[in-house]
């Protein structure tokens, strides 16, 4: 948690169908392009028991192409450990985040709730053993993506024509990841222009917020789990209501101090109703003062106000002989 | 899948399926990036990846196909880094409305459900613009960022790739609840193992062939195979990659060859065909022919598993035919190790192999793998594709659905 004197930002989860609209409604699209939002999570109704069946799409291929319609709103896609690994995740969204220029971030979560209940994380097809699905592999699993994203230095590709080195290799670093997970990297993507993308993890509690930290940007909690005291990253409360007002809202929201960050749960309304909660009730959440609108950073870490990730490969080999 | 693709015109109909594989934004020549004066980070730029795309699809080319190892293999003074395909190409696929698209999963490090829904979801957003193509990774360095310690044996490989494939199916039909969007795998290489599973499953295979009787070879037994599977002989496309550098004059495009293509070196250059081979020929004399016996070894060799069989046959195929002596043979290794035809000359003579191997039944079409990019993709639009149309092989506008040819 962060610089006490500022309100908390808005950030909104929205559904398939309010995200399909995005692509052939400009003037939707427009609205959201200018909210002010944060940030915008695509599929993290899997993280909820109720709301999970409605995931019909794919985020980060969503991210992909809406983020060609939308050319400011940042987008953070959602992923459980369940169905992918850290490395597959971690390349897809690095890729995302260039093809932006700096808008991509992915909140990681532990189960997918429309999915089969198992009890170890996916592993590589039955090659290998999953690690157990809980919160310490979330933990470890954000420290490999986070470890991975550092591991190709864009400065590294001077591209030299004179003398054909294209990279120099000793500056790509190999990662050795060694807990739940065993990577050992390099990793396939260079830095992304924002350094890093924004990594979130969705927390089951108040309690396990506290033990994330190592490479990660965002922690996320549900509103009645209470907030987390003392924790390094950004603290994001997810709010979920059954009908969406600014009134209401902005009291919840006064009841929440201390918290960096507010994500909306806009996964269940239609078009319609994100065309009026953008248009109408954001624009009074914050003249009302409960909320700040995002910076006008060109990358969503600048806008959220968030440090250039840790260093988390400073001992690491290079990953290229001499 | 089979029945989901429009009928494929045969007989006197016939066209050519054209697609491009862009090995990286270099092109498949080690010093390509050299030729470019654009910046260092290009591989990563969008700018240039749209570029790219829209070249195609002025080219009307059916597909824009991206292999993917999750792992940077390869030489780092050359430009190996690489976006991950899926996410890039879906990100392209807005920015075109004709271009199809093929992107590379590996069946032993992704997850079917998860596949299952990325590529519905891909097919729901591009209008069914879609395939993919299912690898088995054959390299050590990916499964070592998966927690797997070693590669497993190709029977395995193989065999997980057949319940991916099927796994896949099953939830493609759940996932896509009677909405009609197709699900087009096509499959590259040519292993007996992959070629069995393409000849049940694939709509085409894009295959390595150095020599026009090879390609027939591969391409009638992949249609015979289909029959027993109850599919038509028409059903599967055979496409051969070829490695293209094309120049005005033959002179000007073996220079530029030779200028990107990084110097000649014997010593590493028979160390890349021994890998190709699987067998050493350190000890032979520059001056002699490979020996029969080492080349039946290479042939028969399936201990190594990390070599594609379909690149080993395909060259073995080549060196018998040439019957030169190893000095020779040596200079005729693709750079990449791979086993693709590798065509140096000019658009005349490049659409004319073209005609010819199509026309004579050796191949449905071509996969053209630019050796300089995008030097050698606009080349290819702007001279060779007006000469496949002019003769009436090569389709002017795009049809309906992804393998109409």
């Amino acid at each position: 948690m962060t610089d006490q004197g500022r309100k908390p930002y808005l950030a909104l989860s929205i559904g398939a169908e309010a995200a399909l609209a995005l692509l052939d409604d400009a003037a939707l699209a427009q609205a959201l392009d200018r909210s002010g939002l944060g940030f915008v999570v695509l599929g993290a109704e899997r993280f909820t028991e109720d709301a999970a069946a409605r995931v019909r799409l794919d985020p980060s291929v969503l991210a992909a192409r809406l983020s060609a319609t939308l050319p400011t709103t940042a987008i953070i896609v959602a992923a459980a450990l369940q169905r992918d690994h850290p490395y597959n995740l971690a390349r897809r969204v690095a890729t995302d985040d260039h093809v932006t220029g700096g808008r991509s971030g992915l909140l990681l979560g532990v189960t997918d709730r429309g999915a089969p209940a198992v009890e170890r994380a996916w592993g590589g097809a039955g090659l290998g053993d999953g690690a157990p699905l809980d919160e310490e592999t979330l933990r470890d699993a954000a420290l490999a993506i986070a470890r991975l994203w550092q591991s190709w230095p864009i400065e590294s590709i001077v591209a030299d024509r004179r003398t054909r080195v294209y990279a120099e290799a000793e500056r790509i670093l190999r990662v050795e990841h060694d807990g739940r997970y065993r990577i050992s990297g390099p990793f396939t993507v260079p830095t992304t222009p924002q350094g890093s993308p924004v990594l979130a993890v969705r927390a089951e509690s108040a309690v396990s917020a506290a033990h994330h930290g190592d490479g990660v940007d965002l922690v996320v909690v549900a509103e009645g789990e209470g907030l987390p005291e003392g924790i390094r990253p950004h603290l994001v409360v997810e709010l979920r209501r059954e009908g969406i007002d600014a009134g209401s809202l902005a009291e919840a929201v006064g009841a929440l101090g201390g918290a960096d960050g507010i994500l909306l749960d806009a996964s269940a309304i239609d078009a319609g109703a994100l065309l009026r909660l953008l248009t109408e009730d954001v624009p009074r959440l914050f003249a009302a003062g409960a909320l700040s609108r995002s910076g006008a950073g060109p990358t969503l870490r600048s806008r959220l106000g968030l440090p250039a990730p840790a260093p988390l490969l400073a001992d690491a080999a290079p990953a290229f002989g001499a | 899948m089979t029945g989901t693709s429009p009928a494929r015109g045969g007989g006197a109909d016939r066209r050519l399926f054209i697609g491009a594989n862009v090995a990286n934004s270099g092109g498949t020549l080690p010093y390509a990036w050299t030729r470019s004066a654009t910046a260092a980070t290009d591989p990563h730029d969008p700018v240039l990846w749209r570029r790219i795309a829209e070249t195609l699809e002025r080219g009307v080319f059916h597909a824009f196909f991206l292999g993917d190892i999750p792992h940077p293999v390869g030489r780092p003074d050359t430009t190996l880094s690489k976006l991950e395909p899926t996410t890039l190409l879906a990100r392209l696929a807005a920015q075109t409305s004709g271009l199809g698209f093929a992107t590379t999963i590996s069946s032993s490090l992704n997850e079917p459900f998860e596949i299952a829904r990325k590529i519905h979801t891909l097919q729901r957003l591009s209008g069914g613009r879609f395939a993919v193509n299912i690898v088995t990774t054959a390299q050590r360095e990916p499964y070592q960022n998966f927690g797997i310690d070693e590669v497993p044996a190709r029977p395995e490989r193989y065999a997980r790739a057949v319940s991916f494939v099927e796994e896949l199916i099953d939830h493609w039909a759940r996932i896509d609840a009677g909405a009609g969007l197709p699900l087009h795998l096509l499959q590259a290489g040519g292993s007996p193992q992959g070629v069995a599973l393409a000849a049940e499953r694939a709509d085409a295979v894009y295959g390595s062939a150095s020599t026009r009787d090879y390609s027939a070879g591969l391409r009638s037994t992949l249609r015979s195979l289909a029959t027993g599977f109850g599919r038509r002989e028409d059903d599967i496309l055979f496409v051969p990659g070829v490695n293209v550098t094309i120049g005005a004059t033959q002179a000007e495009a073996e220079q530029l060859f030779d200028r990107y293509a990084g110097g000649f070196d014997s010593e590493t250059a028979t160390a890349r065909l021994s890998d190709l081979l699987g067998v050493s020929l350190a000890g032979l004399s520059q001056t002699s022919r490979i020996p029969e016996e080492l080349l039946v070894e290479a042939l028969e060799g399936t201990a190594d598993q990390t070599q594609s069989i379909a690149h080993r046959r395909s060259f073995i195929t080549l060196i018998r035919e040439l019957d030169e002596p190893l000095s020779d043979v040596i200079r005729r290794v693709d750079l990449n190790g791979s086993g693709h035809l590798t065509f140096v000359g000019t658009a005349e003579r490049l659409a004319e192999l073209i005609r010819t191997w199509f026309r004579t039944g050796a191949a449905d079409g071509f996969i053209i793998r630019p050796q300089s990019v995008p030097h050698d993709l606009e080349a290819f639009v702007d001279t060779v594709v007006p000469l496949l149309q002019e003769s009436g092989d090569f389709h002017r506008e795009y049809g309906e659905g992804f393998f109409a040819v």
